[in-house]
């Protein structure tokens, strides 16, 4: 092999190496629209299963690599400080409400009422607050 | 003797109805690293606090998938390497304040050592610090800042990026605070 083939070989995989650091470094972040939810369930599932056993509940869906689709009703929805937009979902067990957070500066059309389902990542459950979920994509 | 009952029972009744307590669950936590080579900072606007007036009582809780990086990757890397939040998805703080002084009726500011135990990535530290609150017009407004170093907390930073994040992590808090009924 000839040392301008040697160079061209090494600048290639110099600029191929750059390349894929810079897209990893700069790539968006995403919501759970295009991803395959691992488990389907009601929101008042979802909160009675905190309720019920929290470390059982974070072990199933506290996870990078799980994806929750929940079913649920709409009972408040507002933009917080952090420019996130959140539907709270309706549960039946006292302080485990579900609550979706979207990514910070994306608008989210939801009503007081209406039936959703929503796609997400579960954050685990927070004291007085319920179960967060992030990266939230409303799918119906 | 009767009316000595009587003034007793009043002065009870008065301090259980200004003794409250007071949450916020929309606190922002926010912790910034700065080094030489990098800038990092973290949100969340979605943790809890409750202030308990009567027992000077103080509870922080927040989530660590709930916090939120301005690049995808370093929200990943912080998640999956540093503190492993799949573990470990919380960390709170249960402490202590003097808050007898704070008349949370009416407007003043105040300053509160507020100290107690960090628990985060399985580990518990001490940690101190003075709050501010602010109220006016009935608004309450809490704010701290303290600093905290991760090999306190266990979190094993690779050498490759040792000089990206700062031993002496600045770690705000701000919240409006409301009136727990």
């Amino acid at each position: 092999m000839n040392k301008k083939v040697i160079i061209i070989v090494l600048l290639s995989i110099i600029a191929i190496g750059g390349g894929v650091a810079y897209y990893m470094w700069n790539k968006p972040k995403t919501n759970a629209a295009d991803v395959k939810p691992n488990y389907i369930l009601p929101a008042d599932s979802l909160g009675a299963a905190f309720a019920r056993n929290e470390d059982a509940a974070n072990a199933k869906f506290v996870k990078d690599s799980v994806a929750l689709e929940i079913q649920g009703v709409v009972d408040t929805v507002f933009v917080n400080e952090g420019n996130e937009s959140v539907i709270q979902l309706m549960t039946t067990t006292p302080d485990y409400a579900v609550k979706c957070y979207f990514l910070a500066g994306e608008s989210v059309s939801a009503n007081i009422g209406d039936q959703v389902v929503i796609k997400g990542f579960c954050s685990g459950y927070q004291l007085m607050d319920g179960v967060q979920m992030t990266k939230c994509a409303r799918m119906k | 003797m009767k009316k000595l009952i009587l003034a007793t029972a009043l002065v009870a009744i008065s301090f259980g109805a200004t003794a409250q307590r007071y949450f916020s669950k929309t606190a922002h936590i926010k912790f910034f690293s700065h080094t030489s080579a990098e800038d990092i900072k973290a949100d969340n606007y979605k943790s809890t606090i409750i202030i308990d007036q009567a027992t000077g009582a103080v509870q922080v809780e927040t989530l660590i998938k709930s916090f939120e990086f301005e690049k995808a990757l370093m929200q990943e890397h912080f998640n999956e390497n540093y503190l492993e939040s799949d573990k470990y998805p919380k960390a709170n703080f249960k402490g202590k304040g003097d808050f007898s002084k704070v008349n949370f009726a009416a407007d003043g500011n105040y300053s509160v050592n507020v100290a107690g135990q960090m628990t985060m990535h399985g580990a518990t530290k001490d940690v101190s610090a003075i709050a501010t609150i602010k109220i006016a017009g009935g608004k309450i407004d809490g704010s701290t800042k303290f600093f905290v170093n991760p090999r306190d907390y266990n979190v094993q930073i690779p050498d490759v990026v040792k000089g990206q994040i700062s031993e002496k992590i600045e770690v705000t808090v701000k919240a409006t605070l409301q009136p727990l009924k």
